[in-house]
């Protein structure tokens, strides 16, 4: 098919030899990319193993829309099963390293074994080759992309690890092009278990397109489009503007999640850093929105620079109590040259800091100063003493030393909670509970559903009808791959990506088609998890977000999320304990 | 002095100027009448309503909580309409009000209250040497010379004043208890309507808060202003509002020409509850909050 190269790599790392296996086109057709085609290799190729053993698979994936220079598509999905959940991780990154992937010949790489050296994978134009990558086992993230350009071009893009992927911290993510990071679900630690510290690609061959002159036109129009209201938040402030209103509305998660307003929110809220530590804008690949925001420290220290979003001043910000930016930009540049997510990071770090305020861990957790803080982060991504337990993330740490220590362990089935409060955001909080990654506010974007709507819907039955739509949306999205701040600009989104699909592969595909994809994709994400252990009890969210009878400005409790959860099993035509029948898996045609 | 009091409302006319009926025009949403029956409510413990046959008897008959009664002089003007009123009237004193005032006072008619005793039969407000007889205390007293003025086909209002107690509270005592009151502007036509609505407006001004957020609050260079407003509003309306306060919204914000927000912005009443383009209805420190309508990140 066009648009597609109709083949991926498939990677053993145990001897070092690869083979190239082609997709046929309805496996295609049916899984468009992105997040559904590596969902698709990572089912066929999973061993229901432990996340860190050799035989977890590691998927590398492109999307049909990758490398043909419409705006924001330079992006790539990551599936492998989750450290930190034992579900199934996906994470999404975007930028060059897409585009040089997907133009060595490959659509995806599939990982497996573990080498016995450190190796780097080198991929041009469709040959492979395996060195060895001894000299940067150790060097953080930006220092081995500075490295590796040196030494084999910079017309190489790279995907690494840094430190914390080595020392199999289960938050750890994957780097590539300097900004950009695969950050959640731990699928850094999943590549450093392989011994794989980097991926060199350098592809240039020309993706085959159905109608080219037509695709540059569409290429065009929504260039122009893209530039519209719809997105003028991310290309103006960027998203660190959502702590003001977050805290006003009373939903801005603070010390871990014990309040939903932080004191000193305006301090480290976007519009202050704009003012006070803005230092530059910058773009993905082929992105005419360019939400990156870049800030500088402005302390007497030396200046460190740091890309950041609002999640990470949250988790980093008010979830930890922090009210000085210059923290929050070290620490979050921290992060980043260590290789860990910094909602995981800043989560896992506040349930300790209450699990030991409450006698629980031996070990006293002290952040008052930032030097502190810094290592802390430090000993997080180096297993050094605390650090140790708190690499294990919150659920695994709680777990570890027992009590009633879960009680402060804010995340989904393992995967931290990001900064939407969801106590009063139902759809969120559905959205949250439900959610095959865990706790992601991106599988389903389902803040949406509360924020843009004329009231905030409190009926279950609408919620999940929404939340469901709005995850099948986000599937085509995500395997499209379509970058989630563009989704706005589209008039109706199913007809437009189905019509670019079709000038694009030659393939007709309806609207209707690409929505049952999104709700395959999904089907087929639930299916790993089930096949993994999972059980109703998994989706849920942490005691302390569910109502209590003292909270009566709360719109969630117990029996309100499972309720919207119960309906949502309807509307997904699931069974009430949350499973498929294998009737819905044949309409859907997963085998 | 007994402090029971009976209102008794003059709907019984012909409307011949506005060429509606007065009592039933809208103002502020509801029927004219209401304005008056609200305002006397908490003052009597009657409300009788004068209308002229029984027809309009059955027009009004929606009106809950008050006694409508025909008026015994029909075509004898509001002399007749003050005469069956108080002849139906279970107090000795009754406060004669004509349907068409928008902004009766409760102060002014608790203070002309307070004026009526044992030896009073009319209260009567005046300003700029007019009586308002129709916004005015009588006392069951006046029957008799009403109805011998009425049976002499003499309809003016103002001769039964010197055949009764009549005591007139002047211009400076009512500016005493209530500054620059409208409480005796009445309806006649459609521009006094307009003049209505327009006292309304500015009477029912209220302190709201707008709160800006993103690139609002950069452009805006502070965190919120306070305005002033009517209850009712559209969001056009409140956008204008706002656009005059901070003028430098306009184009990145609000648009240029049409007074709206961009698609990029949303407007929350004291939350992210967004308000479409009906009416709303705002109260006193209510916050407007506008904010980046895109949510993610």
């Amino acid at each position: 098919m066009k648009g597609y190269n109709n083949k991926y790599l498939l990677i053993n790392l145990d001897d070092l030899t690869f083979e190239e296996e082609k997709i046929e086109d309805q496996i295609l057709y049916d899984y468009l990319g992105g997040t559904g085609l590596s969902t698709y290799l990572l089912n066929k190729y999973s061993s229901k193993s432990d996340p860190l053993s050799p035989s977890n698979p590691l998927v590398f994936c492109s999307s049909p829309l990758t490398g043909t220079r419409l705006t924001t598509t330079s992006k790539y999905s990551i599936a492998t099963k989750s450290p930190l959940t034992n579900f199934i991780g996906d994470s999404m990154s975007s930028s060059y390293f897409a585009d040089k992937l997907k133009k060595t010949g490959f659509d995806a790489l599939v990982i497996r074994g573990k080498s016995n050296k450190y190796r780097l994978i080198k991929i041009t134009n469709s040959k492979v080759e395996f060195l060895n990558a001894t000299n940067i086992w150790g060097k953080t993230t930006s220092e081995t992309e500075s490295l590796l350009s040196t030494s084999l071009g910079s017309d190489f893009s790279f995907a690494t690890i840094g430190p914390a992927g080595e020392n199999l911290v289960r938050f750890a993510g994957i780097k590539n092009d300097g900004g950009r990071m695969a950050a959640r679900t731990g699928v850094g630690a999943v590549m450093g278990s392989k011994n794989l510290k980097a991926i060199a690609v350098n592809g240039n061959q020309k993706i085959k397109i159905y109608n080219p002159q037509k695709l540059n036109e569409i290429r065009k129009e929504l260039s122009i489009k893209s530039l519209g209201d719809s997105t003028e938040k991310y290309r103006t402030t960027g998203t660190t503007i959502n702590m003001s209103l977050l805290n006003r509305l009373e939903m801005l998660p603070t010390k871990n999640f014990s309040e939903s307003t932080f004191k000193e929110s305006t301090k480290i809220e976007g519009e202050n850093l704009i003012k006070n530590h803005f230092s530059k804008k910058a773009h993905c690949a082929n992105c005419t929105i360019g939400c990156e925001k870049i800030f500088i420290t402005n302390d007497n220290n030396e200046p460190i620079t740091s890309r950041l979003e609002f999640q990470t001043t949250a988790s980093l910000g008010s979830n930890l109590g922090i009210s000085d930016p210059n923290w929050i930009i070290r620490a979050s540049n921290l992060c980043d040259e260590l290789g860990m997510d910094t909602i995981s990071t800043g989560v896992t770090i506040s349930w300790a800091i209450e699990a030991s305020n409450n006698g629980h861990l031996k070990e006293s957790i002290d952040i008052s100063t930032e030097q502190k803080l810094l290592e802390l982060i430090k000993n997080i991504a180096y297993r050094n003493s605390i650090g140790n337990l708190l690499a294990e993330g919150s659920k695994i740490a709680s777990e570890t030393i027992g009590n009633k220590s879960y009680l402060y362990a804010m995340h989904v089935k393992g995967l931290e909670i990001p900064s939407y409060d969801p106590r009063n955001l139902p759809a969120l909080a559905l959205a949250l509970s439900v959610s095959t990654k865990g706790a992601c506010h991106n599988r389903a974007s389902a803040y949406d559903i509360d924020f843009n709507n004329k009231e905030i819907f409190i009926d279950p039955q609408i919620i999940a009808k929404k939340t469901k739509d709005s995850e099948d949306y986000s599937a085509v999205l995500d395997s499209m791959i379509w970058c989630k701040f563009l989704r706005k600009s589209f008039d109706d989104f199913y007809y437009e990506s189905s019509h670019i699909y079709s000038h694009l592969t030659g393939e007709i595909i309806s609207p209707g088609k690409l929505k049952i994809a999104g709700e395959r994709i999904n089907n087929l994400k639930k299916l790993f998890n089930i096949n993994n252990g999972w059980v109703r009890k998994d989706d849920n969210l942490p005691e302390r977000l569910l109502k209590n009878e003292s909270e009566k400005n709360q719109i969630i409790s117990n029996n309100f999320l499972d309720s919207m959860i119960d309906n949502y099993y309807y509307f997904r035509d699931w069974d009430k304990n949350g499973n498929i029948p294998t009737k819905k898996l044949k309409q859907l045609n997963i085998k | 002095m007994n402090d029971l009091l009976t209102g008794i409302i003059l709907a019984g006319g012909k409307s011949r100027r506005l060429g509606r009926d007065k009592a039933l025009e809208l103002f502020n949403e509801r029927p004219l009448i209401y304005s008056v029956i609200d305002a006397i409510r908490s003052s009597v413990d009657e409300i009788i309503i004068i209308v002229n046959d029984e027809a309009r008897k059955k027009e009004f008959a929606f009106i809950k909580n008050v006694k409508i009664v025909v008026d015994k002089y029909c075509d004898s003007g509001s002399l007749g309409g003050i005469y069956s009123g108080l002849l139906e009237s279970k107090n000795s004193n009754a406060i004669v009000l004509a349907c068409d005032m928008p902004f009766v006072s409760k102060n002014i008619i608790n203070a002309m209250k307070n004026r009526m005793g044992s030896n009073i039969d009319i209260v009567i407000p005046e300003t700029e040497g007019y009586k308002h007889s129709t916004h005015a205390i009588y006392n069951k007293n006046c029957l008799q010379a009403i109805d011998q003025q009425l049976k002499q086909n003499v309809y003016k209002i103002s001769k039964i004043f010197s055949k009764c107690k009549t005591i007139i509270i002047t211009e400076n005592e009512i500016d005493e208890v209530e500054p620059n009151s409208k409480s005796f502007f009445n309806i006649n036509n459609e521009s006094d309507l307009d003049k209505a609505n327009q006292i309304f407006s500015e009477m029912c001004k209220i302190k709201i808060k707008i709160e800006f957020f993103g690139t609002a609050k950069l452009i805006a260079k502070q965190d919120f202003i306070h305005l002033y407003t009517k209850k009712q509003v559209t969001e056009t309306e409140l956008i204008k509002l706002i656009s005059k306060a901070k003028p430098d919204l306009i184009g990145q914000i609000i648009k240029k020409d049409t007074n709206e927000l961009k698609k990029s912005y949303n407007l929350g009443i004291n939350g992210i509850k967004n308000i479409s383009d009906k009416k709303i209805s705002l109260q006193q420190n209510d916050s407007i909050l506008i904010f980046s309508s895109q949510s993610g990140g």
